[in-house]
């Protein structure tokens, strides 16, 4: 430590130091009292922030005279007595919430004119529609010259009759009674009668005709809108007006600000009964913890908690103590109201804090509760059911509060992250760097009935949780890109966790065709599960390459594609058609690989190509900006647009194969993916019959595998600077044998290389000579949740050892040696758990953790796992062919008991496989000798304390020299060794007291750090995460300890060393 | 022995005492052995000990206060705005300090990075806590205060708008009482003057050393036989007859170097011979036994074990077994300690102990025997001294900025905050206790004795209120020996402290001269930062999952 000896001054004998306990410099004293009065001002009694619940106040506005200019979050639509109207919630720049209502907005949709319907017709037709449909649902039709967006017909515009109707709701009538199969009108409509844009929500056709994309802003200007004075909604500023009197600015420029929205992040705490899962029918809510933050902000303005009983002080955040639980829950709803947030997040809120609240406020028939919207009605909470391809399944509750966005940040881990687990706990360590502490729900009610401190406990826990979600979404900026990704596609931003992919591109693409003139059929759904044929994979050369493995990636290939090929609805031919119109291959059109037929450029350039062009050029210049930008705010906004960008261009492909989608047109994904197919295989001839000896290059190019847009190349040489010239040249040279934009680019060398299977490999990522970037590997499944800790510390560390050391052989020491403590059970605990969460009850098979739950409950039902929590377990050894289900068992169960661990199933069902991926590319037929060799002979399992034998077992001690049993001839009493080794004593007493102090620190070392997550020194560690490494550890390392102990107190009594 | 040769210089005798009233024994006995307990209960008793001391003091320091500020008993009930004082333990909020959670996400066969030597950042922020919960304490003030964790302090000031609490004024605990003792001043002139060559008025000395740092490669050390020979004055007669006691601070062996296993002994085979395997040499553990053997036929020796020691990893580190030395462990003379460790010694030869004597009385035809202790005769003069093998002052000093702050402020503080050890158990491993906070000075020893420091130090350290009366100690910071070559003897009537430095020629020199010791600094500089730079551990081969974690601490 060389800072210790920075010269210490040598003077002994000085005056007492300043910083001694003696009260001196008194002038600087004063200061500080002064500042303190100066600090304390006003806000003498203000804590988190009780004065800042209300919006700023708003001065008086003249319609006539002041403009207003807000940015628009959510749309919704209601039907009053003036007809449909659209209502836009807001804030402006100063933070004044706004309502604006959009009347004389008319829903319609198109049918193709048939022949022989003429302008006159346009009356009766009317006439007949309401007439059938049963009620004056159309107000109006009309002629209008459009193209429909399928298909190329030639190029002149044909008649279309607009049917515009009275209302939303009615639209769906006129439009499936009348229009389909019975449109009888003069006998002009024969068979099925195509819509088109019949299927549109009436919100987001609102916002296509206006140009209004999510979240952008919105000029009033002056002396277009109506001031209302008796408001119906709780906003500060609610007006009409017409909807083609406002203006919508893009979100450029000055427009890509973000209004101060208040954001309120909360967290609820209910007391549960034991071993039962909180109900809202019987457990009451105890605490609610708040945080209101304003957008771009980093620290919350308002902090409060609401309590049931009282609850001691909290620096910093106001405690806001109740009697009774009807009052808290009706002051929340208040405070809601009061504090008015335009968007309130939180962790699992959708699913569990707001219903939760909403059932407990109607058991306890609180009828005032439930307004939490922006508007005068009741607040509701609705089953949903999501489903989509990219998302998967999943039920959940919808809790709708107008005008107001919702953000749960669970939902939006799981949809944008694929992690190990989604516990808040797990996530925050993994984002946020940081261990949390949790409280099982069984304490929680301890601790509710405990005194004001331990309330106070569980408050600082609660608030933590509530401050968690606004940390999380900070950090990983989900505001903003979902704010620049409602942007770019246009869709409301609550669409965004609440609905999938296809709508974005939906809206993308009726704004880009109404543009041009298109009008976009309307398919019906329903929807084929046609399959296709996807990607290309090169057969991978599996091994380990100790030699630069240069990457060449098509970028954005699947979007560029389409651009090269000018695949699109509108330029799709059919047989007909080309006959129809005489038009000559490869001159008027191509002939994809899949042997469809698209319109060159030259006739007609696709609308999807014109999309994905805008797309990609708006993503090239947010990239440019963000590279000259130096605000922080102002470059994140940026960032999240190109990457909102880049995730719209490539989902275009994906929307065309959607066969359950809106529009999906599988001559265009098929062929996209045929045209994929053939350029990997065209890349790697090429590659191939270029770099050869023959050619004068040193070695011959070996293309060692490829994947939907990357191909992986061997060029031969052995050092990064010479295969990045060969890359980079490489991909110059290929590109140039494809249409444009498709370009090949080289972006990274991997070396060293381990590939393992498709999709599955490893290796140092290269973008400069001089350093690597990363370890990067794929499909390599070290994140399964049903692997233990073990799995992924192992792969991991041979990965590292393989890769960053390069050194195969010490990768297979390390393995070797894991397995061989594995086997001798000095793995720690921790590395062995496995969590699974107890969804149901009814599971159809047997399963471990379920079993397992099952089991607990008999011992003890109040520490048992109820439903949805998470149940760790370990395999421990049963009884000969007993089931996998049969072995689980509570790890804290197995720590104090030292029951034997089934180390044989953590090898075979664990740690083999993929040990064996990883090692059989580098060791062949060898790597089986990982898992069987000498290292694998010693065996030790640990003597229960409970069950079957024990109880008639005695415990001899050896002695501790040479394993000798101890009998009274040969040892002394409770003695170290037998009289043999009595010299050896020193020697082995030190060894004994080293592994003892390594036990004791490790112990200090645990326990303090969980002392530090709490935040509490004087009181007692209680969390109990079992997602938290150290759990498992600390209950070890306290129970290793002791044992060390009473070994230690063994040589007490030798005495005579 | 030179008694024999020279008569003239007779070696004085001092003996151990018996410790005053609530003096701690940190000898852990079976009964409180156990793990069982959290920390917690250790911060609990620490603040129940010291709150009262903390709130007289500060009752009386801010007395004249205008606007008389109130006591407030809980820190969480502190009103906004209001001038108050209230008193808990400090809480340093660090992200430098190690966090056990790295080591555990890290690769595990990776081996860590070497442990930071301080934990200061710009991102650090002090607390306040009492059994209510915390409030962060803010100011300009702190600065200058010098905190670590576990501090118990009294805080003026108030709760500012942002809920932190801005500090005006500290008070502390002050230094614990002393035994009203025989005082004698120390003369005036610096310690270095000392005058060895005594002008007839006895004197007795106490020597002490710590950091011998015995390992394979120096253990014919010759500074290690040459200290022998110097304290059994065969050197510098003078000097070292007047040495009566030594007492050895911590850290007499180097850290344990694992020798690599043959290869055909690796753990897997090594169970069928059934003997268990020693992986590190046992020959500076005997070479330390012979150091102690040859000295102890002169003097009394005083092992207190140091983190490099066969004892605990935590504190209070417990005795090595006297077994572990060899012959050394049949003289009386040889104790082994508990490290940190109160001893008393007076001056003079030990009274008799057949001090008992039974007496027949004649009360009344009835004869009662009683047993009569003849007084015992107050010895002239005894001092306590308080030793540690300086794992508390180190750890201190990661917390602090140095420069300014030297290791003897550090060391003055700890006696000012009336606790030896207050960064235990954050940073620093302690045992759990339960029912007991055994580092809390119940007394202000007369010497405080710190080991195995990069350098020799001390300072004379008073303080004198109303409550307490006058108190006085010399801290005294032993130097690493086997770094610097010295070792420190302390005048147990006049309270000085030297620092003597036995150099390679044999002769015992006076610590001084600029230049060399400048020149002496450098060198110890390079060598440190070759051994940082120097793989720690080279010659470990086991990377045991779970253990090989935790190693930094026990090194």
């Amino acid at each position: 430590m060389p800072d210790n000896r920075v010269s210490e001054p040598s003077a002994k004998r000085r005056k007492l130091d300043p910083s001694g306990s003696q009260p001196q410099n008194q002038p600087s004293f004063a200061d500080v009292l002064q500042k303190l009065k100066e600090d304390a001002g006003e806000d003498t009694h203000v804590e988190g922030g009780s004065d800042g619940w209300d919006r700023p106040a708003l001065p008086t506005i003249n319609p006539k005279r002041d403009p207003i200019i807000f940015q628009q979050i959510d749309i919704d639509e209601a039907t009053d007595s003036t007809g449909i109207i659209v209502r836009l919630f807001g804030i402006t720049q100063e933070g004044h919430s706004v309502l604006m209502n959009i009347t004389h907005f008319d829903p319609y949709f198109y049918v193709p004119c048939p022949r022989g319907f003429a302008s006159d017709d346009l009356e009766p037709f009317k006439n007949y529609l309401n007439e059938v449909s049963g009620g004056d649902y159309v107000v109006r039709t009309e002629l209008i010259k459009k193209q429909t967006l399928w298909g190329y017909k030639g190029d002149t515009p044909v008649n279309f009759i607009r049917i515009i109707t009275i209302d939303a709701r009615n639209l769906p009538k006129v439009r499936d009674k009348c229009i389909p199969t019975q449109c009888s009108y003069q006998d002009l409509f024969g068979g099925v009668v195509p819509t088109f844009e019949s299927n549109i929500v009436y919100t987001l056709r609102f916002m296509i005709d206006t140009k209004v994309v999510g979240m952008n802003w919105i000029e009033v200007p002056a002396g277009n809108y109506t001031l209302i004075h008796t408001k119906r909604s709780k906003c500060q500023i609610e007006i009409f007006i017409r909807w083609d009197k406002f203006i919508s600015h893009p979100p450029e420029g000055e427009w890509s600000k973000i209004a101060p929205l208040r954001i309120l992040s909360f967290d609820i705490e209910c007391a549960g009964r034991k071993g039962i899962f909180p109900e809202a029918n019987q457990d009451p809510v105890i605490q609610i913890a708040n945080m209101v933050t304003r957008q771009g902000e980093s620290k919350p303005f308002v902090r409060n908690i609401f309590t049931l009983n009282t609850c001691s002080n909290i620096a910093g955040s106001q405690v806001i103590t109740f009697e009774e639980e009807s009052k808290l829950l009706l002051e929340w709803s208040k405070f809601l109201q009061k504090v008015d947030p335009d968007m309130i997040i939180g962790y699992n809120i959708s699913n569990f804090d707001l219903p939760y609240l909403m059932e407990r406020a109607k058991h306890l028939k609180l009828a005032d509760f439930p307004y939490l919207g922006r508007l005068n009605t009741k607040t509701q909470t609705k089953d949903t059911h999501f489903s989509s391809k990219a998302y998967g399944q999943r039920d959940s509750k919808e809790t709708p509060m107008e005008g107001r966005l919702q953000l749960d940040l669970l939902h939006f881990m799981q949809r944008e992250y694929k992690l190990r687990s989604y516990t808040l706990n797990s996530v925050c360590a993994q984002f946020l760097g940081e261990q949390k502490e949790e409280v099982h729900h069984s304490i929680i009610t301890e601790l509710q009935n405990g005194t004001p401190e331990s309330r106070r406990r569980l408050a600082v826990y609660c608030l933590k949780d509530a401050y968690l979600p606004q940390r999380l979404m900070d950090k990983l900026m989900c505001f903003i890109n979902y704010t620049e990704m409602a942007r770019v596609t246009g869709v409301p931003f609550n669409y965004l966790l609440a609905r999938g992919q296809s709508i974005k591109v939906l809206s993308q693409l009726y704004r880009k065709a109404n543009e041009e003139n298109y009008l976009i059929p309307n398919l019906g759904g329903g929807g084929s599960d046609e399959q296709y044929e996807g990607a290309t994979v090169i057969e991978p050369k599996k091994g380990f390459y100790d030699v630069p493995i240069a990457t060449l990636d098509f970028s954005s290939l699947y979007p560029s594609i389409m651009m090269a090929h000018n695949l699109c609805y509108t330029t799709l031919l059919d047989k007909n058609t080309v006959d129809r119109l005489g038009l000559v291959k490869d001159v008027d059109y191509t002939q994809t690989p899949n042997n469809d037929l698209f319109v060159k450029p030259s006739k007609r350039r696709g609308l999807l190509p014109t999309i994905l062009n805008d797309l990609i050029s708006a993503r090239k210049r947010a990239k440019t900006d963000l590279k000259k930008e130096t605000d922080p705010f102002k470059r994140a906004v940026l960032d999240g647009r190109q990457l909102a960008l880049k995730i719209s261009a490539n989902s275009v492909y994906g929307f065309t194969g959607a066969t359950i989608g809106k529009l999906p047109c599988l001559a265009i994904s098929s062929s996209v993916t045929a045209y994929g197919r053939t350029m990997i295989e065209r890349t790697k001839q090429e590659v191939e019959a270029y770099y050869t000896i023959e050619n004068g290059q040193e070695h011959n190019a070996d293309v060692i595998y490829g994947d939907t847009d990357s191909v992986m190349v061997k060029f031969g040489p052995k050092d990064l600077e010479t295969v990045m010239r060969l890359g980079s040249e490489a991909a110059d040279f290929v590109s140039t044998k494809f249409e444009r934009p498709i370009k090949l680019e080289f972006e990274k060398v991997y070396f060293p290389y381990l590939l393992i299977n498709k999709k599955r490999y490893a290796g140092l990522y290269w973008t400069r000579p001089e350093k690597y970037d990363k370890m990067d590997s794929k499909g390599i499944e070290t994140v399964r949740r049903d692997n233990c800790r073990l799995v992924s510390t192992v792969i991991e560390t041979c990965l590292h050892k393989m890769l960053i050391d390069r050194n195969v052989d010490e990768a297979q020491a390390y393995t070797k040696q894991v397995i061989s403590e594995l086997l001798q059970n000095k793995v720690d605990m921790s590395q062995l758990v496995i969590t699974k969460a107890l969804a149901k009850t009814d599971y159809a098979g047997k399963q471990a953790h379920v079993e397992l739950a099952t089991r607990m409950k008999q011992r003890d039902a109040g520490s048992a796992p109820a439903l949805g929590d998470r149940v760790a377990y370990v395999i421990i050894k049963g009884y000969k062919g007993s089931a996998a289900y049969e072995k689980s068992e509570d790890p804290l169960y197995v720590l104090e008991n030292n029951i034997p661990i089934d180390t044989k199933y953590y090898l075979d069902n664990q740690l083999a496989k993929p040990l064996m991926r990883i090692f059989e590319p580098i060791l062949g037929e060898k790597a089986s000798s990982l898992l069987s060799g000498d290292h694998t002979r010693t065996i030790q399992i640990a003597t229960p304390t409970v069950g079957g034998l024990m109880k008639f077992a005695v415990k001899t001690r050896t002695c501790l020299g040479c394993k000798t049993a101890l009998k009274p001839t040969n040892s002394i009493p409770d003695g170290a060794v037998c009289h043999n080794c009595r010299r050896r004593l020193p020697e082995l007493y030190h060894k004994q007291i080293k592994s003892a102090a390594e036990l004791q620190t490790r112990f200090a070392r645990l326990w303090t750090q969980c002392q530090r997550c709490q935040g509490s020194l004087h009181q007692d560690v209680l969390c109990t995460s079992k997602d938290c490494p150290i759990f498992y550890m600390r209950k070890k390392a306290q129970k290793d300890v002791e044992d060390s102990n009473a070994t230690l107190a063994r040589f007490d009594q030798e005495l005579e060393w | 022995m030179t008694d024999s040769t020279h008569p003239t210089y007779e070696r004085p005798s001092t003996y151990v005492v018996e410790l005053q009233e609530g003096i701690p024994s940190y000898e852990i006995d079976d009964a409180k052995k156990t793990y069982k307990h959290q920390y917690s209960n250790i911060y609990y008793m620490r603040l129940q000990l010291l709150r009262s001391f903390v709130q007289t003091r500060a009752k009386a320091k801010w007395k004249d206060v205008a606007g008389n500020p109130p006591y407030i008993e809980r820190v969480l009930e502190v009103n906004k705005g209001e001038l108050c004082y209230i008193i808990g333990t400090i809480y340093m909020e660090m992200p430098l300090k190690p966090n056990v959670m790295d080591d555990i996400a890290s690769d595990l066969a990776i081996p860590p990075p070497p442990p930071l030597t301080k934990f200061l950042s710009s991102e650090d922020a002090v607390m306040i806590e009492d059994e209510s919960g915390r409030i962060q304490l803010i100011g300009d003030r702190l600065k200058k205060a010098n905190l670590v964790t576990g501090v118990i302090i009294g805080a003026l000031g108030m709760e500012t708008s942002d809920g932190g609490f801005e500090v005006a004024d500290l008070c502390y605990a002050g230094m614990p009482p002393q035994e009203a003792g025989p005082d004698v001043a120390p003369q005036d002139q610096g310690e270095d003057n000392m005058d060895v060559d005594d002008d007839g008025e006895p004197y007795e000395l106490v020597a002490f050393i710590s950091g011998l740092s015995l390992d394979d490669e120096n253990c014919n050390d010759v500074n290690v036989a040459m200290l022998a020979e110097f304290l059994v004055g065969e050197l510098d007669v003078k000097t070292s007859s007047r040495i009566s006691r030594l007492v050895i601070a911590g850290n007499s062996l180097a850290p344990v170097v694992l020798l690599p296993l043959e290869d055909e002994e690796t753990d897997n085979t090594k169970s069928w011979k059934n003997q268990e395997v020693i992986n590190f040499s046992t020959a500076p553990t005997l070479q330390l036994g012979a150091f102690m053997l040859d000295i102890a036929g002169t003097m009394p020796i005083h092992l207190v074990p140091g983190p490099t020691d066969p004892s605990g990893a935590i504190l209070p580190q417990q005795r090595v077994p006297r077994g572990m030395f060899g012959k050394v462990h049949e003289y009386s003379t040889f104790t082994c300690e508990t490290n940190p460790v109160w001893l008393r010694f007076a001056t003079g030869k030990e009274p008799e102990s057949e001090t008992e004597t039974e007496v027949d009385t004649e009360t009344e035809g009835d004869v009662v025997r009683t047993r009569w202790r003849a007084p015992r005769p107050p010895p002239p003069f005894s001092r306590t001294f308080l030793v540690n093998s300086g794992q508390p002052l180190d750890d201190m000093y990661k917390y602090v900025a140095s420069p300014p702050t030297t290791r003897i402020q550090l060391a003055e503080n700890s006696l000012r905050w009336r606790h030896m050890a207050p960064t235990a158990p954050d940073t620093l491993w302690c045992h759990p206790y339960f029912d007991l906070e055994p580092f809390i000075l119940p007394v202000t020893p007369d010497f405080y004795v710190i080991g195995n420091q990069p350098e020799f130090s001390t300072k004379l350290v008073e303080e004198e209120d109303e409550s307490e009366g006058k108190r006085r100690c010399r801290i005294v910071l032993v130097p690493v020996f086997s770094k610097t070559g010295a070792l420190v003897l302390v005048n147990l009537r006049t309270l000085e402290a030297t620092c003597t430095r036995i150099d390679t020629k044999g002769f015992a020199v006076k610590e001084k001269k600029a230049k060399e010791l400048a020149e002496q600094r450098r060198r110890e500089k390079e060598q440190e930062v070759k051994d940082q730079t120097e793989p720690r551990e080279p010659l470990r081969k086991s990377t045991q999952l779970p253990e090989a974690l935790l190693d930094d601490e026990i090194d």
